[in-house]
């Protein structure tokens, strides 16, 4: 009984409100008209009473329609979801609002509707596509319009249209392509990669048989590029050539009264020695997320000679040139590396990343100056463009 | 006659009044390898009673030690000029003198010590010489060093020692030196790289250096 009567004092308050039957089917077909020429045209053709208050309408933002026996539910619905507008229902309003992409729509359960778009075309004309246009002026869309319900049906909003979601096109995940997922093995993915390295040595140098007489090794650089696959979603490979100096020098430390002396009295010797490394490395991840991932990697770098020089600077005006240490540089020394990469997506299938890393050389160097079990540390950085990515 | 007597009366009554104070400082301990110098202030015709104020004139330090007294000790690091004012306790009568006073030889080494020499006669690093930093042939701050140098095989090839004691300079740059010759007088050594071991001493310190010399020609 009181249920009975509530139901009639709210249909009669509802009804009191009605002007226009929203659900009503209409055919429309308009072209290149701007949101307040169509609303004018609901009204004045139709009779949808829309009034709407908005900071500024997209003047550019021109609609066409050719819509065949829709409910003006639906068209306001394809109209604003084409425009970014999202809406959400309050009291008797239909306020609308600008709606951020990747953001998900709310939206109140709907009336089933027909959305066979083959009834249905029209293209939204804009600036330059669909978030663009109204992001920077419009901010809320407010249509409020009167309808009517059905005696019997329950008051339910149409239906949002389930937008394209455009987010992993614009924006390139990171490495893998989703850390959380198990994937089996297989080629997720591939991409090219250029890098600097910087290596602080630490190489052992063989004693002198002069005591005063000293080694030093600068700072080493490394050029590299290659190509790497992603295997599954933890595992990344990659190969390349990389231009690698692992020059030194010795310093003679030799004190004279007179410097004018024409025997020559060497002051340093640079030896400059250039490999070509191919760095084959894999990297597991231990931390992968959307735009960014962190793998432990170990490799193996064999290394060929490709270029040897020695110098010789001294004291007085000598000049000879000398050759004590060229000819003891090992054509081929192969190394193990274990290191860290961490990896950070920049958009467009394109990352940034830094590895720092230990290499360990199996034998010298250069026999003459060198012990075995020399060693470097190597911080390098690059970036790396996906060729591919399998979602 | 009478002139002649008088002046003679006047010359003998001048006589026993005439002396006047006087001081002069005896030092002892002047050579190099001294490391205290002693000042003793001799005074005449005085008294016998007599105060001492010894200073020193520059550089302008204070009077190390004690004061009033006839005999003094210096150890310093510097040069300088030392005055001693000696005042008769009975006449009041005051006299002075100064002297110079030399540093002892003292504090760190002052060497170049080359480690390449080339003896081949063409008059450039063809002798192993120490000197000072500044290759000025001035004194290294030493007074007395032993020298012995030995190959590779720990043979002996040279060996030399002193003790400078003539002045107070000490070892100057040049005095400790080798001519690449087995002992000095024999052929001259082959190349390659041989050991010295040279020890310096002065007032404050003893060092032992033990290094390479390469030899090349």
């Amino acid at each position: 009984m009181r249920i009975l009567l509530l139901t009639a004092l709210l249909t009669g308050i509802l009804t009191a409100y009605a002007q226009v039957d929203l659900t009503r089917h209409i055919t429309l077909d308009v072209k290149e008209v701007t949101l307040d020429k169509l609303f004018e045209i609901l009204e004045t053709y139709h009779g949808v009473a829309i009034a709407f208050g908005i900071d500024n309408i997209p003047n550019t933002l021109k609609i066409s329609l050719s819509v065949k026996n829709k409910t003006i539910f639906e068209i306001l619905e394809m109209v604003c979801t084409q425009a970014g507008l999202s809406y959400d229902v309050i009291d008797r309003a239909v306020v609308f609002k600008y709606s951020k992409p990747n953001h998900p729509h709310k939206t109140a359960k709907v009336l089933p509707v027909n959305t066979d778009s083959s009834d249905i075309s029209f293209t939204v004309k804009g600036d330059s596509g669909i978030d663009s246009p109204i992001a920077n002026r419009v901010d809320s869309v407010k249509l409020s319009y009167k309808y009517t319900i059905p005696n019997g049906a329950e008051f339910r909003p149409p239906k949002r249209v389930r937008r394209p979601d455009i987010t992993n096109l614009v924006i390139g995940p990171s490495l893998f392509s989703d850390g959380n997922k198990r994937s089996k093995i297989g080629c997720y993915g591939a991409g090219v990669f250029l890098s600097y390295a910087a290596d602080y040595n630490n190489f052992h140098f063989v004693e002198r048989n002069i005591a005063f007489q000293k080694y030093r090794v600068d700072w080493n650089h490394s050029m590299a590029i290659g190509g790497y696959i992603i295997l599954s979603s933890r595992i990344y490979i990659s190969l390349g050539g990389a231009y690698a100096t692992k020059d030194f020098v010795l310093n003679y430390n030799y004190r004279v009264l007179d410097p004018d002396d024409p025997f020559p009295i060497p002051d340093q010797t640079k030896v400059k020695v250039r490999y070509l490394e191919i760095p084959l490395t894999l990297g597991y991840g231990i931390l992968t997320r959307r735009k960014y991932s962190l793998c432990v990697a170990a490799g193996f770098y064999p290394s060929y000679l490709v270029e040897k020089d020695e110098h010789t600077t001294y004291l007085n005006s000598g000049n000879p040139s000398t050759t004590y240490f060229i000819n003891a540089n090992r054509s081929t020394i192969y190394s193990a590396t274990l290191g860290f990469i961490a990896h950070y997506s920049i958009g467009n299938g394109c990352g940034i990343f830094i590895e720092p890393g230990y290499i360990y050389f199996i034998k010298a160097v250069n026999k003459e100056a060198m012990q075995s079990n020399s060693s470097l540390y190597r911080i390098k950085a690059g970036i790396q463009f996906s060729l591919f990515h399998k979602h | 006659m009478k002139t002649l007597l008088l002046l003679f009366a006047l010359l003998f009554s001048q006589l026993p009044h005439g002396l006047a104070l006087s001081v002069t400082i005896n030092q002892t301990g002047t050579a190099a390898n001294s490391c205290s110098r002693s000042l003793t202030a001799l005074v005449s015709d005085g008294s016998g009673s007599y105060s001492y104020t010894w200073s020193i004139v520059t550089p302008a330090i204070s009077w190390p030690g004690s004061n009033n007294v006839a005999s003094v000790s210096l150890a310093l690091d510097q040069t300088a000029d030392v005055n001693v004012s000696v005042q008769d306790l009975n006449t009041n009568q005051i006299t002075s003198a100064t002297v110079t006073v030399y540093r002892i030889v003292t504090g760190s080494f002052d060497t170049f010590i080359p480690n390449l020499i080339t003896p081949n006669g063409d008059g450039y690093n063809d002798t192993w010489i120490v000197t000072d930093s500044g290759k000025n042939y001035s004194p290294i701050n030493a007074y007395s060093y032993t020298l012995t140098i030995t190959n590779a095989s720990s043979v002996q090839v040279f060996s030399a020692s002193a003790t400078v004691t003539a002045n107070h300079l000490g070892i100057l740059g040049g005095d400790i030196n080798w001519n690449a010759r087995v002992n000095g007088t024999g052929s001259i050594v082959p190349t390659g790289v041989y050991t010295y071991q040279l020890t310096l001493v002065n007032c404050s310190q003893s060092t032992a250096y033990s290094r390479q010399l390469n030899i090349l020609y």
